[in-house]
């Protein structure tokens, strides 16, 4: 396992969509102190595709709204700009990668991260944690070092799922195929596109035991809202096991075992709410 | 056809058309023999009414009907033990199990909605 590895294949990828110049200039104003709504709400809309994706992507990421949010400038009010910054790097990467080379299925890739942002989602939300929305995209970008092995390295990736079949683990697996994790492979893209540090936490740690003290929090939501989705069966995921989930990682999110029932419930019902960002999958 | 109250519908009874949720995605196709298990599924998804032929299918048909889900919730039940089999356990991973068995197929509703 290699981060060192992964930044080199990242790096080896000709192809590679660009950082849209939306998301760069969102970034620079979230670091100016004289910014204002205004300002980002003018850039946002020189990328009308861009700006839709990201209003569907609003609506589902955010806790309990009463109203939808129905324009750019409403959700800039709303959501502050280190959100929009967020939401904007959510919707490129969702739509850089929504479909591609024929031999994966995309949807059901898609389908899978949704379902987990909307775990992650309901998870944070019994936590009482106010970033929901940051929850959503945790979830949904987790797994985004898969999308890249289905875009770049469709051959090891096949070579993954032969030895998977043979018993090897995941990441046993694609560290013989390609010489790191998925999940490195989506940290180091993540990091060339300084994605913020609790996301490029979240892709590279899939086990509180590794993550950093730091996004403890963060890893065991999104773990624990990976495994919901698995046992629901929304989507598809690469491994045909489940993941051990440790009692430690359901501890920190503040599950009990008693807790999943509702949990499952409630996360269908969020997917409920998804619908018009699920129909973008189409 | 014609169309019945949610309360009033019995097993045997075939839609007419597809029927819809209130956002509009397709719960059930045109032309489905209508099982306990179905019905049940438009109670929760807060379907109100629903067109039905003003034939009834035959006992078999809903037999087979009836056979069918039988069939794919066992199939579900056998791929949901494949996920934890060899897999270490504790509390939360057989809760996950148990609580999983009561939800079996809601995942294949959104698989076909992309």
């Amino acid at each position: 396992m290699s981060l060192k590895k992964a930044k080199d294949l990242v790096a080896s990828i000709e192809d590679l969509p660009t950082l849209p110049e939306v998301v760069i200039a969102i970034t620079r104003l979230v670091e100016d102190p004289d910014a204002t709504a205004e300002d980002i709400y003018k850039i946002v809309s020189t990328d009308p595709a861009l700006s839709a994706t990201m209003l569907k992507l609003v609506n589902s990421a955010f806790y309990g709204m009463s109203r939808l949010v129905t324009s750019p400038e409403q959700a800039i009010r709303i959501l502050g700009f280190v959100t929009v910054r967020n939401i904007a790097l959510a919707a490129f990467v969702f739509d850089a990668f929504l479909t591609g080379k024929g031999r994966f299925n995309y949807k059901a890739f898609w389908l899978r991260s949704i379902g987990t942002a909307a775990a992650a989602k309901v998870l944070a939300h019994r936590l009482q944690i106010k970033e929901t929305a940051e929850y959503f995209i945790y979830g949904l970008l987790r797994d985004m070092g898969l999308i890249l092995m289905m875009q770049y390295f469709a051959d090891e990736l096949v070579e993954t799922g032969k030895s998977l079949e043979k018993g090897t683990s995941l990441a046993d697996a694609q560290d013989a195929a390609i010489g790191c994790t998925h999940n490195e492979l989506g940290a180091a893209l993540a990091e060339k596109w300084d994605f913020p540090p609790a996301l490029i936490s979240v892709i590279r740690y899939h086990s509180t035991a590794d993550a950093p003290e730091e996004f403890r929090m963060e890893t065991a939501v999104t773990t624990c809202a990976a495994a919901v989705v698995t046992v629901l069966e929304i989507g598809e995921s690469v491994d045909p096991k489940i993941c051990v989930t440790t009692p430690e990682t359901w501890e920190t999110a503040a599950v009990e075992p008693g807790d999943l029932g509702a949990v499952m419930d409630e996360v269908l019902a969020e997917m409920d709410n998804s619908r018009s960002f699920i129909k973008l999958i189409r | 056809m014609h169309k019945v109250k949610i309360e009033d519908l019995e097993t045997g009874k075939v839609t007419a058309r597809s029927v819809e949720d209130h956002n509009g995605y397709r719960i059930l196709a045109k032309g489905t023999v209508l099982t306990e298990r179905q019905i049940a599924l438009l109670v929760d998804w807060k379907v109100l009414d629903v067109w039905v032929e003003d034939e009834v299918a035959e006992p078999d048909e809903l037999e087979a009907a009836e056979s069918a889900e039988e069939e794919a919730l066992d199939k579900a039940r056998e791929r949901l033990a494949a996920l934890f089999e060899g897999r270490e356990t504790n509390a939360w991973m057989e809760a996950l199990h148990e609580e999983a068995e009561k939800r079996l197929a809601v995942g294949r509703f959104w698989q076909e909605q992309v």
